[in-house]
């Protein structure tokens, strides 16, 4: 990609962009599909199920059988289970297939139009 | 005799007491959570009042719901953990010695054991409005043994767990003498 050329002083300067979007006079745009945050937010969810596992591991092996050991931890899973339940109920209705665009044109990083 | 299971438990030995820090304690951390918790419903209200369109938007929309989801389930999990890290922090003391247990993260657990005839002196410790009020404190165990001082942190009633040790560690004592005389 080149630069247009600096007229000015002795003869003609190119200049080489430092960020390689420059084509013409546009900027070019750059998508990442929407798809990528959800794989993103999966790897955080394997991550989050490997930590609540550890958590109730170590309740069940020395945390003593009782009541309050028995209350606490079926609280946990049961608002793991509810927290996952309306999470897959909201991100289901979503379409995956669309992009988030930045660098549109001159409107800043996120496009005015597509908030 | 109370129910818990005593790690490497001596013949004859029973639980006397059973000892965690004050529920004001884990009261603190459920509040703290509880802050963490509201932190998104305030940023939400500000930014909507920045860009009224960022709940239609096509791809904000999505962008809020991961975000949210998985800022819940970071939240719950941290609750969940604050309790048990409250729970699993014992001290435990039986007719022959002290047990105090630490869970300290994720990955870490400590147990020391302090036999009540290495005990030389006992102090209790109420430092602090709040402490003052709500009567939990610090009791100081000063032994002959490798560790110096073993310290029970932010218990109920410290005065009274002193009484309780000074009144085992005599008895100990009497029990040993009436031992080696026969």
């Amino acid at each position: 990609m080149e630069s247009p050329p600096f007229k000015g002083g002795v003869g003609e300067v190119k200049l080489t962009p430092l960020i390689p979007l420059y084509k013409g006079d546009k900027l070019k745009n750059m998508t990442i599909p929407l798809i990528a945050f959800l794989y993103l937010y999966l790897l955080f969810v394997f991550i989050w199920s490997v930590f609540s596992l550890i958590a109730l591991y170590h309740m069940m092996k020395y945390g003593q059988i009782n009541f309050t050991t028995f209350i606490t931890t079926f609280a946990y899973i049961a608002g793991a289970i509810i927290i996952l339940s309306f999470s897959y109920e909201y991100l289901s209705r979503i379409d995956w297939n669309v992009g988030l665009t930045i660098l549109q044109g001159g409107a800043g990083l996120f496009g005015v139009d597509k908030f | 005799m109370l129910k818990y299971r005593l790690p490497g438990a001596l013949p004859g030995e029973k639980i006397i007491k059973i000892l965690r820090k004050d529920l004001l304690i884990l009261f603190g951390k459920f509040i703290l959570t509880l802050i963490l918790a509201g932190l998104p419903a305030l940023v939400g209200f500000i930014m909507l009042n920045i860009y009224p369109n960022l709940w239609q938007g096509e791809t904000s929309y999505p962008l809020i719901v991961l975000a949210v989801s998985g800022y819940v389930l970071f939240i719950w999990l941290f609750l969940f953990f604050s309790f048990i890290d409250y729970y699993l922090d014992v001290w435990l003391i039986t007719s022959q010695r002290i047990i105090d247990i630490r869970q300290e993260g994720f990955f870490s657990r400590t147990v020391a054991e302090l036999k009540l005839s290495q005990i030389q002196d006992v102090t209790s410790e109420l430092k602090g409005v709040l402490k003052f009020i709500f009567r939990f404190g610090d009791v100081y165990v000063q032994t002959a043994g490798e560790v110096q001082r073993f310290t029970f942190r932010q218990i109920p009633h410290p005065e009274e767990v002193r009484d309780i040790i000074i009144k085992l560690v005599e008895e100990n004592k009497r029990h040993h003498a009436q031992c080696e005389k026969h």
